[in-house]
C-alpha cells in the first residue's frame, strides 16, 4: 500500500460519512455533532451514552443510522423488572423430530449490530451489568459457553436527565466503558419549524441504506491507521493529567471540584476521536486541534465532581472547558 | 485529490525548510537578547543622564528617576533570562512555531516527529508526503522573518530618542523655590538692638552674654529667613532668662550680705542698702566709711595687710575683712578690703544695671518683631508653645491651670434641678463634674443633714432639741453606711490597682510569690 492507496482510503471514508451524515439528517433535524459523535464512536469500537430530555428525538435518531448503515437493529426498552437473560438471551430446551430432547440457547436481543438501550438507567444494576460487560466483552457467556457478538457491535445507551426517582444511575466504572457520552439538546425555533414540516404531513421522508456492513468494517481500520506524533499525543496526556486534582498540571478548577479525573480509557477516547475528527478535517495527521474538538465528549462522563461542585453547580463540562482553556498546546 | 510529484523528496524538503526555519528563529532570538542587552545599556545610560541633567534641584525626581530604571531593568533581566531559560531551538521547536505562524494545524510538527523517528507506515509516508507538498508552498522568510519583537524596537528607539535629548540639553536649572526672607528689621527694632549690643559690652562675659551676642547677630543678620529669627528669638529669650537668673542671684547675695552686716556698728545703712538690692549705694556708703576711717588712722597708720589671694576673695570675705579688720579686735578694718569691697559693690551695681538694661533693650526689640514673626504664621519650637498658650485662664471663667491639667470647677458647683448623673458627679466633688454618681444614692446627693447627725457631748442626739447643751456633729447611720460600702468597694480597686501596678502581683498574692523565690534562692544556694 502506498501513499496514493492511503489518501484513496482517507477519500473514500470522507464520503462514506457524508453520506451517512447527510441520510440521516433527511431525518433528524439539527444535531449535526451528535451524529458526527454517534459516527465516530461505531467507527473506533466505541459506545456512545446519550443523554437528553424525552422526545427530543434520541430512539429516532438511532433508528435512522441502523437503516442507513443496513445494519441488524435491535431495541431494548430498559425497566426495573429486566432480567439480564431478557437482554442477552437464554437456554431453552428443545426436541428434535427424533424426539430427543436438547438445549438450545435463545440468543438474546443483544445480538445485532446496532443495540438501542432506551432508559438505561431504569434497569437494575444487576441487568446493567449484563449489557456493560457485552460491551467491553464484545461477546456474551450463557450456558457455560461464550457467543460472541457479531461485529460491528455498537451499544446506544439513553438516559433521561429527568424522573430520576426509581433509577439506577449508572456507576462510575461502568460510565467508564462509553466512548462518547454525547448530549442532545432541545431544537431550536428554526429546528422545530423543520421538525414541524418534517413529521406532520401524510408523507414522512424516508432514509435508504447506503452503507453496509462491509462498509463500515473498512472505515474502522482506516480511521485508527491515521499517525500520531508524541508532541501531540502529549497534549491529550497533558489534558487528562489535567483532569486529576493530585497531578501537578490539574487546573485550579480541578483542584477544587474533582474528585476522581478520567481513566486512561479517556486518553484513548481522545485520541481515537481525534483520528476520525482528523479524517473529516481531510488531514493524515491528528493535530491538537482534533483532540480540543472530541475532548468534551470523551471526557464529561469520567470526571466524579465533589460536594463543592454540585454545591455550586459546576458540571464536567465547565471543567473541562477551563482546562481546554489552560492547558497549552506543545510549545 | 489530485496528486502532483515532489519537487524535492519530500523528507528532504521538509527538514530543508524546518533547517531554514530554526536558523531564522536561532537569529531572532539572538536578536532579542541582543535588543533586551542594549535595552538595559540604554537604560542604564538614560538613567545616568537624567539624573545629571536634574543636578542637585530635584532629588524627589532625582529618586523617582531611579526607582523606575531599577524597575525597569529588573524586568529587562526578567525577560532576558526567560528567553534564556526557553531552551535551544530545535527542529521540533522550528516544526511547532511554523505551524503555528502559517496555522498548519500541527503538520509540520508531525512530520518533524516522524522524520526523527521514522517508520515503515503508509500512513506516515503519506503524512510525510503532504507535509513535503506543504513545506514547498512554504515561504520560510514570512513564517519566520528576520525582525527584533517589534516591542523592543519601539522601547530602543525611544530610548535612544530620550538619550539623545538628554545629551544635548544643558542641566536642568531648576528654580528653587526661594524661601521668602524675614521683613527688615524696623528702626525702633534696630535701635533696641544697638542698645542691646551696647548692655551685653557691660555684662560680664558669661555664656548667657555670649549666647544672647550670638542670637543679635542672627536677628540683625541679613537674609534672615522667619524660621531662623525665631529660632534667635528663642534663643535670645533664654538667654535673657538666663541672665535675670544670674541677676536675681546677685540681689539674693546682697541680701545675705546685709544680714551679716546688721548686727554691726556703723554698718546699719550699708545693710539696709544691701537689703534693698542698691548695691550702687551700698559702695557710697561704704566709701564714705573707709574716707572717715582713712581721717581717722592718718596718724596712727597700721601697716597694709599683703595683697597674696584678695582677688581670690568672695565678696562676703572683703567685706567682712572691711568692717572687722582682719579678725583682731586691736586691729582697725583693713583700707585696702574696705577698697576692694567698694569696687566689688560698684561692680555687681553695674551688673545689675546692664542686666536690667538688656532686659528693657530685649523687650523693645522683642516687641515689634514678635509681630513680624507672627504675622509669618510659625509656629515651631518654643517660640510656638509661649504664643500657643492657652489665652486667659481663670477661675472666673471655668479654667484654672494646674500641674498637670486644667481643672473646671465653676461649672461643677453650679446650681441645677436636673439630677444628671453629671450634676451628681460634680456635687460629689468631682474635678470635671461628669464622674460616675455613687452606687448606692445614685444621681442623687443627699444634703449634709442627712449625711451628719448632731450627737450631744453625753452621745444622746440633740436633733432639734435644746440650743444651749453642748454638741457636735457625727456620722449619721446612713452616712457609716455608704463609707463603709465604699471601703469595701475600694479594697477590690486598690487590689486591681495595685496588681496593674509595675509589680504585677496583687497585694493578696505578693507574699506568696515572696517566699517562692526565696525558696527558689535558698534552693540555688
Amino acid at each position: 500500500m502506498s501513499a496514493v492507496t492511503v489518501e484513496r482510503q482517507i477519500e473514500q471514508f470522507r464520503k462514506n460519512f457524508d453520506i451517512v451524515r447527510e441520510e440521516v439528517s433527511r431525518i433528524i433535524v439539527g444535531n449535526e455533532d451528535n451524529i458526527i459523535g454517534i459516527m465516530t464512536c461505531l467507527l473506533v469500537r466505541g459506545h456512545v451514552l446519550l443523554e437528553g430530555i424525552p422526545g427530543i428525538g434520541k430512539t429516532k435518531l438511532v433508528q435512522t443510522l441502523a437503516d442507513v448503515l443496513h445494519l441488524k437493529f435491535s431495541r431494548i426498552q430498559f425497566t426495573p423488572d429486566l432480567m439480564p437473560g431478557d437482554i442477552i438471551g437464554s437456554t431453552v430446551v428443545r426436541e428434535s423430530e427424533s424426539g430427543r430432547k436438547y438445549m438450545e440457547f435463545q440468543r438474546g436481543p443483544i445480538f445485532a449490530n446496532l443495540v438501542l438501550a432506551d432508559e438505561v438507567n431504569r434497569a437494575t444494576p444487576k441487568t446493567q451489568s449484563a449489557l456493560l460487560e457485552a460491551m467491553q466483552e464484545n461477546s456474551v457467556s450463557a450456558g457455560g459457553q461464550t457467543h460472541p457478538l457479531e461485529q460491528p457491535f455498537f451499544v446506544l445507551a439513553t438516559m433521561n436527565p429527568l424522573e430520576m426517582e426509581g433509577t439506577y444511575p449508572l456507576p462510575e466504572a461502568q460510565l467508564d466503558r462509553f466512548f462518547f457520552k454525547l448530549k442532545l439538546e432541545f431544537p431550536s425555533a428554526d429546528g422545530l419549524h423543520e421538525i414541524l414540516d418534517r413529521t406532520t404531513h401524510q408523507q414522512e421522508p424516508h432514509v435508504d441504506r447506503v452503507l453496509g456492513q462491509g462498509e463500515v468494517l473498512a472505515m474502522r481500520d482506516t480511521a485508527r491507521s491515521v499517525p500520531v506524533a508524541r508532541p501531540i499525543q502529549q497534549y491529550a496526556v497533558d489534558l487528562t493529567l489535567a483532569t486529576h486534582p493530585e497531578s501537578d498540571r490539574a487546573t485550579e478548577m480541578t483542584k477544587r471540584f474533582v474528585r476522581f479525573g478520567s481513566s486512561p480509557r479517556g486518553t484513548q477516547a481522545l485520541i481515537l476521536g481525534a483520528k476520525v475528527n482528523a479524517l473529516l478535517n481531510d488531514r493524515v495527521h491528528v493535530a491538537c486541534e482534533d483532540i480540543r474538538a472530541v475532548a468534551l465528549n470523551a471526557l464529561r462522563h469520567r470526571l466524579l465532581l465533589n460536594f463543592d461542585a454540585e454545591a455550586e453547580r459546576v458540571d464536567t463540562d465547565a471543567i473541562l472547558k477551563d482546562i481546554l482553556h489552560r492547558v497549552p498546546e506543545p510549545r | 485529490m489530485s496528486l502532483s510529484p515532489p519537487l524535492l523528496p519530500e523528507r528532504e524538503a521538509i527538514a530543508s525548510a524546518l533547517s531554514r526555519i530554526q536558523g531564522r528563529l536561532r537569529f531572532n532570538r539572538a536578536l532579542s537578547h541582543a535588543a533586551l542587552i542594549g535595552g538595559l545599556i540604554l537604560l542604564v545610560l538614560v538613567a545616568w543622564r537624567a539624573l545629571r541633567w536634574l543636578s542637585d534641584g530635584a532629588p524627589a525626581i532625582a529618586a523617582l528617576v531611579i526607582l523606575l530604571a531599577i524597575l525597569a531593568a529588573v524586568v529587562l533581566i526578567g525577560l532576558l533570562l526567560r528567553n534564556l531559560l526557553k531552551g535551544s531551538v530545535d527542529r521540533t521547536r522550528a516544526a511547532i512555531e511554523a505551524d503555528s505562524r502559517a496555522n498548519l494545524k500541527d503538520e509540520l510538527t508531525t512530520a518533524a516527529w516522524f522524520l526523527d523517528h521514522p517508520t515503515g507506515s503508509d500512513w506516515v509516508a503519506a503524512q510525510l508526503a503532504r507535509a513535503g507538498r506543504t513545506v514547498q508552498g512554504l515561504e520560510v522568510s514570512r513564517v519566520a522573518p528576520l525582525r527584533v519583537p517589534r516591542t523592543a524596537l519601539v522601547s530602543l528607539t525611544i530610548g535612544a530618542l530620550a538619550l539623545l535629548a538628554l545629551w544635548r540639553m544643558s542641566p536642568m536649572q531648576i528654580e528653587v523655590a526661594q524661601i521668602p526672607s524675614a521683613a527688615p528689621l524696623t528702626p525702633q527694632t534696630a535701635e533696641g538692638a544697638a542698645k542691646l549690643r551696647q548692655m551685653i559690652a557691660a555684662l560680664p562675659d558669661s555664656p548667657a552674654a555670649r549666647k544672647l551676642e550670638a542670637a543679635l547677630n542672627t536677628l540683625e543678620g541679613p537674609d534672615v529667613t522667619p524660621e531662623a529669627r525665631s529660632r534667635a528669638i528663642a534663643q535670645a529669650e533664654d538667654a535673657i532668662e538666663q541672665i535675670k537668673i544670674e541677676s536675681s542671684a546677685k540681689r539674693e547675695k546682697l541680701a545675705q550680705l546685709s544680714e551679716m552686716l546688721r548686727g554691726q556698728p556703723g554698718m546699719e545703712a550699708v545693710a539696709e542698702a544691701l537689703a534693698a538690692g542698691d548695691a550702687k549705694r551700698a559702695a557710697q556708703l561704704l566709701a564714705q566709711i573707709e574716707r572717715e576711717q582713712a581721717a581717722k588712722t592718718t596718724d596712727s597708720k597700721a601697716p597694709e595687710p599683703t595683697d597674696s589671694g584678695a582677688s581670690d576673695k568672695s565678696l562676703a570675705q572683703t567685706l567682712q575683712e572691711a568692717t572687722q579688720g582682719s579678725g583682731a579686735e586691736s586691729q582697725p578694718p583693713s583700707e585696702r578690703a574696705m577698697k576692694e569691697a567698694v569696687d566689688r559693690l560698684n561692680e555687681i551695681a553695674r551688673e545689675l544695671q546692664a542686666a536690667s538694661y538688656v532686659n528693657e533693650a530685649w523687650k523693645q526689640v522683642k516687641g515689634p518683631q514678635l509681630n513680624v514673626d507672627r504675622s509669618a504664621g510659625l509656629t515651631a519650637g518654643r517660640y510656638a508653645e509661649q504664643t500657643q498658650a492657652s489665652s486667659t485662664p481663670s477661675p472666673g471663667t471655668g479654667e484654672t491651670p494646674m500641674g498637670g491639667g486644667t481643672m473646671f470647677r465653676s461649672a461643677a458647683v453650679a446650681e441645677g434641678k436636673a439630677k444628671t448623673e453629671q450634676e451628681g458627679g460634680t456635687r460629689a466633688g468631682d474635678a470635671l463634674g461628669d464622674a460616675p454618681p455613687d452606687p448606692l444614692l445614685g444621681g442623687h446627693a443627699e444634703r449634709l443633714d442627712a449625711q451628719l447627725k448632731r450627737a450631744g457631748i453625753s452621745g444622746e442626739e440633740q436633733e432639734g432639741k435644746a440650743e444651749d447643751k453642748s454638741w457636735f456633729y457625727a456620722e449619721s447611720q446612713q452616712q457609716k453606711s455608704v463609707v463603709s460600702a465604699r471601703s469595701v468597694q475600694s479594697r477590690g480597686q486598690f487590689a486591681n490597682a495595685e496588681a496593674s501596678s509595675n509589680s504585677g502581683i496583687s497585694i493578696e498574692h505578693r507574699q506568696i510569690v515572696k517566699d517562692y523565690f526565696m525558696k527558689l534562692r535558698e534552693g540555688a544556694r
